[in-house]
């Protein structure tokens, strides 16, 4: 009788099968991991430049008792994507560069393609000429941003055991995440626009106070070390993770509506969108935050970038990241006065998507943009016409 | 399985038999199912083969009859404390011939007190070491391109290989 196995002859390290090499791995450092990865070619193929990491397991829900249950971080990413070659025919209305946001699936290696900006999930039927797989190298690809959302792991009935304030702390409206190094922490935005902090390790989420009696937070992001909050007032306040004071980052004027922070090589951004006051029509205001003085300070120009403001997903872009197929100083957004007009008709993102030019403080739909078809949804023709 | 057996004997993949404790089999997932469906009374001919060569199989028993007692009863502290300087002195062995077999046969008789204590002492051999320390420990050829090592010297600019 044999019990099946392996050969035992003639083969030595460079055979080590892949999950034994990921064993020994997981025992040292990154560094270390990188200098295994260098060693030969097969240790190189079998053993991922990062650690796999087991889904994180955060406290549920963020306030209130605990619950049986936890959050797990679901993360999205937004790509661009190139042509290898300029595309030879009809380039004159064709975007050069794809802008898509993939939803990591629970099956490996499958993905959900989502709207940039107002995310839902694009399907086949929009669009039945997509390929089934993309082939990474067929393109140019940039990953531009991670955005990250809690996801609710466990029995769903217990629902409907909790009270409605119960069931605000249940889910995140927007969550930011710090991983650097050993360091992990995620700041969420729930309830009636309340802000927590959890930090790895931590048996349960604490609150951040600060000692204004209303704030109501909508945006949060990690930036150089710091966490940011914006409220609905237009007050910024800046959490250190090592101290946690959380001190307020003044602006230079009252401001309103919901505004977005974003993060892009570097800088920080907060965008406030248009509004009317007293008969007038405020365009986008952009500031840029001074980390010194820790003030925002008014920009007239984006320079060399392009910025993307969604709900709840704004990013920027550089001219190399999208190889030209944007506009410089340019804030891409989704106009949702005149989305009203398309009534209850299913629209494509693409038609309400705007671009308002800092240049000339000028509006134009995308629809309307020559060179702009493709840019999100449906995808450009060298993406869809690849392997007809 | 006939409860009189005390000791079963085994095939190495070189064809050599050797003779290891019932409870020091049970170590190993594999060979615990195999006593439980096989008969090894004395009339049974069929030995089993293991697919571990001579030299690995003799430290693969010698490991498990050391350990089977502790892990058949449960040991005190001081017990435990002897066990961990032993299994120090008893990874002190050629890391090209024996280490790597002991790994492979470790996975492959799911001993996990084996499997651990040899994916740590490679990983002991790596800790600190450049790359082509690593290699030169492990007896592995650098089969990267010159163009392919220059790559990887800039992507990774805070490793050193020389």
């Amino acid at each position: 009788m044999r019990v099946g196995g392996i050969r035992a002859h003639s083969i030595s390290w460079t055979d080590l099968p892949n999950h034994l090499l990921e064993s020994i791995a997981d025992r040292l450092d990154s560094i270390h991991r990188l200098r295994i990865r260098s060693v030969c070619k097969s240790w190189r193929s079998g053993l991922t430049s990062s650690r796999q990491r087991p889904p994180l397991r955060l406290p549920f829900p963020i306030q209130k008792r605990k619950r049986r249950g936890h959050f797990e971080l679901v993360c999205c990413t937004v790509f661009c994507f190139q042509p290898l070659n300029n595309p030879a025919d009809n380039s004159m209305i064709a975007t050069r560069c794809w802008l898509i946001m993939t939803e990591d699936s629970q099956e490996s290696g499958k993905l959900r393609l989502k709207d940039p900006l107002t995310h839902p999930a694009y399907s086949q039927i929009l669009s039945p000429r997509l390929p089934k797989t993309l082939n990474l190298l067929d393109y140019r690809v940039f990953e531009i941003k991670k955005f990250y959302d809690l996801q609710f792991v466990g029995d769903e009935n217990i629902m409907t055991e909790m009270d409605h304030s119960e069931r605000l702390s249940a889910r995140a409206e927007k969550i930011a995440v710090c991983s650097e190094g050993t360091r992990f922490a995620v700041m969420a935005i729930h309830g009636v626009g309340l802000l927590s902090i959890w930090k790895e390790g931590d048996p349960e989420w604490r609150s951040v106070v600060d000692n204004r009696c209303f704030h109501a937070y909508n945006d949060v992001i990690y930036h150089n070390g710091r966490f940011y909050a914006q409220d609905a007032c237009g007050i910024t306040i800046s959490v250190d993770l090592s101290s946690e004071s959380s001190a307020p980052v003044r602006l230079g004027m009252q401001t309103f509506g919901e505004m977005s922070l974003l993060s892009h090589r570097g800088d920080l951004f907060l965008v406030q969108p248009p509004f009317k006051r007293a008969g007038m029509i405020h365009n986008f205001q952009v500031y840029r935050l001074n980390e010194d003085d820790g003030e925002w300070v008014l920009v007239n120009s984006l320079g060399n970038r392009a910025i993307f403001v969604g709900d709840g997903s704004s990013f920027g872009v550089s001219a190399e990241e999208c190889g030209g197929g944007c506009k410089m100083n340019c804030i891409y957004h989704i106009d949702r006065m005149h989305e009203l007009g398309f009534g209850f008709i299913e629209i494509q993102p693409f038609e309400y998507v705007a671009r308002f030019d800092m240049e000339d403080s000028s509006t134009k739909f995308l629809s309307r943009v020559l060179g702009s078809f493709g840019l999100f949804w449906p995808p450009p023709s060298w993406v869809l016409a690849w392997r007809i | 399985m006939s409860s009189s057996v005390e000791a079963i004997t085994v095939l190495s993949s070189d064809g050599d038999e050797f003779k290891i404790t019932v409870s020091a089999a049970k170590l190993s997932k594999p060979l615990n199912w195999m006593l439980e469906d096989v008969c090894f009374s004395d009339d049974c001919d069929e030995v089993p083969t293991i697919e571990v060569n001579s030299k690995t199989l003799v430290k693969v028993i010698e490991y498990c009859e050391k350990h089977a007692p502790r892990a058949n009863s449960g040991a005190s502290d001081s017990d435990a404390e002897e066990l961990k300087k032993w299994d120090i002195e008893f990874m002190k062995m050629d890391v090209k011939d024996i280490l790597f077999h002991i790994l492979m046969a470790a996975n492959y008789l799911h001993m996990e007190g084996l499997y651990d204590l040899a994916c740590q002492t490679a990983a002991d051999l790596m800790k600190g070491m450049t790359v082509s320390q690593i290699r030169k420990i492990f007896h592995i050829k650098n089969d990267f391109s010159s163009e392919e090592q220059e790559q990887l010297r800039r992507q990774h600019p805070g490793c050193s290989f020389d």
